[in-house]
C-alpha cells in the first residue's frame, strides 16, 4: 500500500497492450508532479535552526509560493525538516513522528548538528546526525542555514521527486565500528581537580536541623541545589535566599562514600525537581524524596553523566537499525 | 427508463461538479487573500499565472497518499465520518437555487429543510473524533458539539426574522419578495438579523474567531488529527462546501439572491456568495481566537437575547405594517 509506482508496475497484463508504457510513464510523471508541488511540512523544530526555519516560513521568504503549508498533524504531513541538535531522548520522539507520517514522506536534515552532530557529536547525550535514526533525503549545511539555503534544499528535494529518484541515505549500524569507538575511548585518562570551595561546610547529619533553623530566620526561598565532583568527593552546594531582608546564605555538604543525603523536598517545594536533577546527573540519593527518578536522561540510561569517572565518549546510543532491518522496513512502508 | 434516469441524474452531476470546482478555487482564493493580508505572494510557482494548478496538485497528492488508520480506531466509524460529512454538506445544496432556475428539491419549507440537513454535519464530526481514539480529537469534538449546538439557536432565529417579514419559508417566495428592496436594507430589523447571522455563521462554519476545534497550538489539528490522504481531503472539502452553502444562504436571504440592481440572473447568487466568503476571509485573517468559555458565554448572554429582541420587533412590525 502506498507505493504507487510499485502497484502500477504490478499491472502486468495491462503493460502488454500497445501504448501502455506511454500511459504509465505519463501517470507517473503526473503523480510525481503532484507530490513535488504540494509538499506539506510538519511544523516541528528542535533548536536554533528552527528559528531560521520559522523565518523561512514567514512573510519575507513565503514558502506558500511553492505550495507548502505547515500541518500540525504528522498524518497529513509529507516533509519533516529536522532543524537542530538531535539528543538521544529526542531521537525516540523523532522516530515516532516519522513513523506516524503517512507515505510518501521525505526528510530534510537542516544544519550541521542534524547532519553530523557537529561540535556536539562527542557529548554523551547527542546523536551524531539524524540519519542514525531516520533516512534523510536532502542535507542542508549551515550553522544555522540561512532561509535561502533552506529554500535551496527544498528546491533540490523537489527536483529529486520530479525525476522520481528518491534514495534516502541512512547511517545503518555496523557492530565493528561501535567496538572500535569504545576501545579508543577507554584509553583516555580521568582528570580530577582539587577542592577550591572556600565557603562554609556543614556536617551531613546536621543538614535538616540547620535548614529548619535557617528557615525560621526568614530564608524561605531555595535558590538552587547543585553538586560538584572533586577529588574523591562529591560536594553539594545549597543557596538560600531571604527576600524580605535581601540576604543570602550559601553552604556546602561533603556527601561521603555512601552518596546519601536527607531530602529537602518536604521543607522547600522547589527542592523536588532540583534534587531529581542532581540524582540524575550525579547519582546522589536523597532520603525521603517521594519521586526520585531521572528527570533529564532517558529512564533506562546507564551511569550518571556529570561524574568525573563517566567518560564523555561512552555514547549510550539510541536504537539504531542495521542495514538489513532498514531495507526490510523500507519495503514494508 | 434511461431518459428518466438521465433527467434525474444530470442536474445532480452538474451541481456536484460545479460545486467541487468552486470549492477547489475557494481554497486557492483563501490562500491568496491570506497572503495579500500578510504582504506575501501566496501560491505562485505551481501553474502559471499565480499558481492556478495548486488545488489540483493538492487534491492529487492527497489521493495518492497513504490512508493510515490507527490501530485502536473504530475502523468502520473512522471511514463513515468523512463520507457522512461530505454527503450531508452536498445534500444541502439540493434545496438551494444556485445553479439552475429551480432547485432540485422544490418544497415549501425549503429554508427549514436546509437548516435541518446541514445541522446533521455534527454527527459526522462527532463520529470522526470519537472513533479516532485520540485525546486531541475527542477534546476538539466535545468543544465543537457544544459550539455548534448552542450557535444553531441564534442562527435559526436570525433567519426567522426575514421569514416573518416575508411570511414564507420557501426560497422561491423569499427571492420574489426582494425584487424591489433587499432584506438587508430594511431599517433596524435587516441589519440586526444580518449581524447575528454573520456571527453565528462564523461559528457554524468553524472559522476564526470561533475555530476552537482546530486550535493548532492546543489540539494539533482537532478532529482531523488522525486522518490522512483522501479522508482528510474529504474533510477539507466538506468544510468549504458547508461554508459556501452558508454563504449562498446568506446571499439569498439578505442580499436578494438573483435580484440585482441592473439585471436578474442566477450567476448573481454565486457572485454575492463569493463576496460574502471574502468578507469571512477578512475576518478570519485579522482576528484572534477566543476561549471556549468566552465563546459560550457570548452566545448565551449576548447573542440569544439580542436575537429574541429582533424576533419580537419583527412580530410587531409584521402586525402593524403591511409589507405585501
Amino acid at each position: 500500500m502506498g507505493d504507487v509506482n510499485k502497484s502500477l508496475k504490478d499491472i502486468g497484463s495491462f503493460m502488454k497492450l500497445p501504448g501502455a508504457n506511454l500511459f504509465i510513464t505519463s501517470t507517473e510523471q503526473l503523480f510525481n508532479w503532484a507530490k513535488k508541488s504540494s509538499l506539506w511540512p510538519l511544523s516541528f523544530g528542535l533548536a536554533c535552526c528552527a528559528i531560521e526555519m520559522m523565518a523561512t516560513f514567514s512573510s519575507r521568504y513565503d514558502l506558500d509560493r511553492l505550495g507548502m503549508i505547515t500541518r500540525a498533524s504528522p498524518r497529513q504531513a509529507d516533509l519533516m525538516i529536522v532543524a537542530g541538535t538531535v539528543t538521544v531522548k529526542m531521537a525516540e520522539r523523532i522516530k515516532t513522528l516519522y513513523d506516524q507520517m503517512a507515505g510518501p514522506k521525505y526528510v530534510i536534515a537542516a544544519g550541521s548538528c542534524a547532519i553530523s552532530g557537529d561540535h556536539y557529536r562527542h557529548i554523551y547525550s547527542v546523536v551524531p546526525g539524524v540519519d542514525w535514526v531516520i533516512p534523510v533525503d536532502v542535507y542542508v549545511p549551515g550553522c544555522p542555514p540561512t532561509p535561502e539555503a533552506f529554500i535551496d534544499g527544498i528546491l533540490e528535494l523537489q527536483k529529486i521527486i520530479a525525476v522520481g529518484k528518491t534514495s534516502p541515505t541512512f547511517n545503518a549500524s555496523t557492530i565493528e565500528n561501535q567496538k572500535n569507538l569504545l576501545s579508543e575511548v577507554n584509553t583516555k585518562p580521568i582528570k580530577k581537580s582539587e577542592n577550591v570551595i572556600e565557603s562554609k561546610f556543614i556536617d551531613k547529619d546536621e543538614l535538616l536541623s540547620f535548614i529548619l533553623q535557617v528557615k525560621k530566620e526568614g530564608f524561605n526561598y531555595l535558590k538552587f541545589i547543585t553538586a560538584t565532583d572533586f577529588d574523591n568527593n562529591l560536594v553539594l552546594t545549597y543557596l538560600l535566599g531571604n527576600n524580605e531582608q535581601n540576604k543570602e546564605v550559601e553552604f556546602n555538604i561533603k556527601v561521603g562514600e555512601d552518596l546519601k543525603v536527607d531530602s529537602l523536598s518536604q521543607i522547600y517545594v522547589g527542592a523536588d525537581w532540583q534534587e531529581r536533577e542532581v540524582f540524575d546527573l550525579f547519582g546522589i540519593t536523597f532520603n525521603g524524596h517521594q519521586n526520585l527518578k531521572r528527570i533529564m536522561m532517558p529512564d533506562d540510561w546507564i551511569g550518571h553523566p556529570l561524574r568525573k569517572e563517566y567518560r564523555m565518549d561512552t555514547h549510550y546510543y539510541p536504537y539504531r537499525p542495521t542495514r538489513k532491518e532498514y531495507e526490510k522496513w523500507k519495503t514494508e512502508l | 427508463m434511461m431518459d428518466s434516469f438521465i433527467a434525474f441524474a444530470l442536474p445532480i452531476f452538474k451541481t456536484i461538479s460545479m460545486l467541487i470546482l468552486i470549492v477547489a478555487y475557494l481554497v486557492w482564493l483563501e490562500r491568496k487573500v491570506a497572503a495579500k493580508m500578510q504582504s506575501r505572494i501566496g501560491p505562485y510557482s505551481v501553474g502559471s499565472p499565480h499558481g492556478w494548478l495548486q488545488p489540483l496538485a493538492d487534491a492529487l497528492k492527497l489521493m495518492i497518499k497513504d490512508d493510515a488508520v490507527p490501530k485502536n480506531a473504530d475502523k468502520l466509524l473512522f471511514t463513515f465520518g468523512p463520507i457522512w460529512i461530505m454527503v450531508v454538506s452536498l445534500a444541502s445544496f439540493a434545496l438551494l437555487p444556485f445553479y439552475f432556475d429551480n432547485p432540485m428539491l422544490n418544497v415549501d419549507l425549503s429554508l427549514m429543510m436546509f437548516i435541518a440537513i446541514s445541522s446533521l454535519i455534527i454527527i459526522g464530526i462527532f463520529v470522526a473524533g470519537w472513533s479516532s481514539n485520540n485525546k486531541y480529537a475527542l477534546i476538539s469534538v466535545l468543544r465543537m458539539t457544544a459550539q455548534i449546538i448552542s450557535y444553531e439557536i441564534p442562527l435559526i432565529i436570525s433567519l426567522l426574522i426575514p421569514c416573518i417579514l416575508i411570511g414564507s419559508l420557501s426560497f422561491g417566495e423569499i427571492i420574489s419578495f426582494q425584487e424591489d428592496t433587499w432584506i438587508i436594507f430594511y431599517p433596524i430589523l435587516g441589519q440586526i438579523s444580518f449581524i447575528i447571522f454573520m456571527i453565528s455563521a462564523l461559528a457554524e462554519g468553524n472559522r476564526i474567531p470561533f475555530d476552537l476545534s482546530e486550535a493548532e497550538s492546543e489540539l494539533i489539528s482537532g478532529y482531523t488529527t488522525e486522518y490522512s490522504g483522501i479522508k482528510f481531503a474529504l474533510f477539507y472539502l466538506a468544510e468549504y462546501v458547508h461554508l459556501f452553502g452558508i454563504c449562498v444562504l446568506g446571499s439569498i436571504i439578505f442580499f436578494g439572491g438573483p435580484n440585482g440592481p441592473i439585471f436578474t440572473s442566477n450567476i448573481l447568487i454565486v457572485i454575492k456568495a463569493l463576496l460574502f466568503f471574502t468578507l469571512i476571509l477578512f475576518i478570519r485573517w485579522s482576528f484572534f481566537r477566543i476561549r471556549i468559555d468566552q465563546l459560550l458565554k457570548f452566545n448565551w448572554i449576548r447573542l440569544i437575547p439580542l436575537s429574541f429582541i429582533g424576533l419580537l420587533l419583527a412580530c410587531l412590525a409584521r402586525y402593524y405594517v403591511d409589507f405585501n
